[in-house]
């Protein structure tokens, strides 16, 4: 593993052997429909807490993820995870239900990739064998958690993204036939671009996705039109174009492309589009995943963004500082 | 659909306020010193009274933007009247309800007894706080 | 790319709000829930002993009631997403606020959970109604005092 500014590079052959995504209701009509495991048919059973749900959300889909690949879920070695809500508590719940040894992540929505991140090195360094990795997020319980009661009326501007209820976790393994390999993964800088909007975080998001993007770009000496597609993970839809505005760069009209905003398609209902750890895990373990494995897309960019704010910062009248984590995956021949 | 509601819109807001209210007093033979007072007053458009030996009632129907200063209305044209009937119990009141109540007295056209009753409930009615 | 730059873009990309649409909206939507509270007080005074002053009380009840039930099924927010300020203005915007938390809050149990959240957001519409009530009865009555206005 060599360092050069955040920007790692793995030797090791670390492969993606295997996703599990679970999703809510909602995120039944998404275009990504087709990638996901299991599709949720409530938000809350019955009788359940949001929080409850979103913790068994968790479990399902690291045992989807340690099912595909033939094993169970406890032969596992480590699982890093997080998720949106204080204290990462589902996240901590569902490790306790699942038993393995766990580390927790926090940030914000780029805990998908951070998770992934730490569990490369885990493999790189030769201390594990196999990683669950992955996030996760709640409508209801970040709804609750950020902005107003559920219930409660207000007026979305078209800024407003809709937080997916969704988990997405990846079994991370050395030496895997017909797998991505991660590759490099470029450490996230905490950027703050002076907004203080809650309901558009995509403006606040951009400028770390830019600065993370930009930096990979640098380390790793390629471009834009180098990869199949550059992923960011939840910047929407005026988000993205402001990123795009900010490249100037011919290429990144198709290399460029946004998980959120094109999780619910062009339904207006949505707004800007998908958000939270869940957008991110789910599209980048889901489509871009089976895109990797099938060999359409042979080398990607996924970088998820994450603004780290919390209701007490904002009506503090603090900025919205964010954060973006990118791993590079490529798909070797099949053979 | 979106013409279709214009046309019910415009139709609603023209239909609105446009019909005009009788000027009466109950029983009639009653009214001759009432009318005057009651016809000189700008800010109604029309009135109906009822007057037995005790009381007089007048439910007014005051214009549309003279309803912010409703209270002083009132207040002005009981005074007047009380200074006409200064041995009567005078009600001027501009409330829907009370208006509705004289209307139907007027048009039962009740006699001495049952009168008496119905100005004693709508007297306790009006007198009711919120 | 320095901050300015930056804001720049983010202000030509920001979309448009469509101010004069949303007031529209707010006008009509807000309209007819007072028109439906109109015809509620009407259709008290028609039928019960209430007039003009007293069937404000049973009507605001019932408008809470409506306000609940579209509330607890998912209504109330499309109506709001449509209305805007319309919606929450009117009697009904602060019972969809109480109950919303209500509802919410119900999973950490009825004393600490509905109880104690049940105002969260509709607490500072009580405070600053009853702060503004008293400044403006101050007003009133001082001007009353000095001869400016009679009541």
């Amino acid at each position: 593993m060599v360092n050069t500014f955040g920007t790692l590079q793995f030797t090791a052959k670390v492969c993606i052997a295997n996703t599990g995504i679970v999703v809510g209701p909602v995120e039944k009509d998404s275009t990504y429909a087709d990638s996901f495991d299991e599709v949720l048919s409530l938000e809350t059973e019955k009788d359940e807490t949001n929080e409850q749900a979103h913790s068994r959300m968790i479990e399902k889909a690291c045992q989807w993820a340690a099912k595909k690949s033939h094993t169970q879920v406890d032969k596992v070695d480590v699982l890093i995870g997080g998720d949106l809500i204080n204290q990462l508590s589902p996240t901590n719940f569902a490790a306790r239900n699942l038993a393995i040894p766990f580390l927790g992540v926090f940030s914000a929505c780029a805990s998908s990739m951070e998770s992934v991140i730490l569990g490369c090195l885990l493999l790189e360094s030769g201390n594990a064998r196999t990683v669950l990795a992955g996030a996760s997020s709640h409508h209801q319980a970040v709804e609750r958690q950020f902005r107003y009661p559920l219930e409660y009326g207000t007026q979305k501007p078209k800024t407003s993204q809709w937080t997916v209820t969704g988990a997405g976790f990846s079994l991370l393994e050395k030496d895997i036939k017909n797998a991505p390999v991660v590759t490099h993964a470029t450490i996230g800088k905490v950027v703050d671009s002076y907004q203080t909007n809650p309901l558009h975080m995509g403006a606040a998001m951009a400028s770390a996705a830019r600065d993370t993007i930009e930096r990979h770009l640098t380390n790793t000496n390629s471009k834009i039109a180098d990869f199949d597609v550059i992923m960011t993970g939840d910047l929407g839809n005026i988000g993205i174009s402001i990123l795009k505005e900010m490249f100037q760069d011919e290429n990144t009209g198709v290399v460029l492309q946004d998980a959120g905003a094109q999780f619910y398609g062009k339904d207006k209902f949505f707004n800007a589009g998908g958000s939270g750890a869940g957008c991110s895990a789910t599209v980048f373990f889901g489509q871009v995943y089976e895109q990797l494995k099938k060999g359409f897309y042979k080398r990607v960019l996924l970088v998820a963004t994450g603004a780290l704010l919390s209701p007490l910062t904002f009506q503090q009248g603090e900025t919205i500082p964010c954060i973006a984590h990118a791993i590079e995956c490529r798909m070797e021949k099949r053979g | 659909m979106k013409k279709s509601v214009i046309v019910f819109l415009l139709v609603f807001l023209l239909c609105a306020c446009s019909s005009e209210k009788e000027k009466v007093i109950f029983p009639a033979d009653n009214s001759t010193s009432l009318k005057p007072i009651m016809q000189k007053q700008d800010s109604i458009h029309g009135y109906k009274g009822v007057i037995n030996e005790e009381d007089i009632l007048v439910a007014i129907y005051i214009n549309r933007f003279d309803r912010f200063n409703k209270t002083k209305i009132e207040k002005k044209i009981s005074k007047q009247i009380e200074k006409k009937f200064p041995e009567k119990k005078v009600l001027v009141t501009g409330d829907q309800k009370i208006i509705w109540e004289v209307e139907s007295i007027i048009d039962k056209k009740l006699k001495e007894e049952e009168l008496r009753k119905s100005i004693e409930k709508i007297k306790s009615l009006s007198k009711e706080e919120t | 790319m320095d901050q300015k730059q930056f804001q720049k873009i983010i202000d030509d990309k920001n979309p448009k709000v469509p101010y004069f649409m949303n007031i529209l909206k707010a006008f009509i939507v807000g309209g007819i829930i007072c028109t439906i509270g109109q015809l509620i007080t009407f259709f008290y005074m028609r039928f019960f002993p209430f007039t003009e002053g007293t069937a404000a009380n049973p009507t605001v009840a019932t408008l809470v009631f409506i306000a609940m039930v579209l509330t607890g099924t998912g209504l109330y927010k499309k109506i709001a997403q449509i209305g805007g300020a319309g919606s929450a203005v009117p009697v009904t915007g602060f019972g969809n606020a109480v109950i919303s938390a209500a509802i919410e809050h119900k999973s950490e149990g009825y004393v600490l959970g509905v109880g104690g959240n049940m105002f969260k957001l509709a607490g500072s519409v009580i405070l600053f109604g009853v702060l503004s009530a008293f400044v403006v009865a101050l007003i009133k009555t001082i001007l009353v005092n000095i001869g400016v206005v009679s009541w």
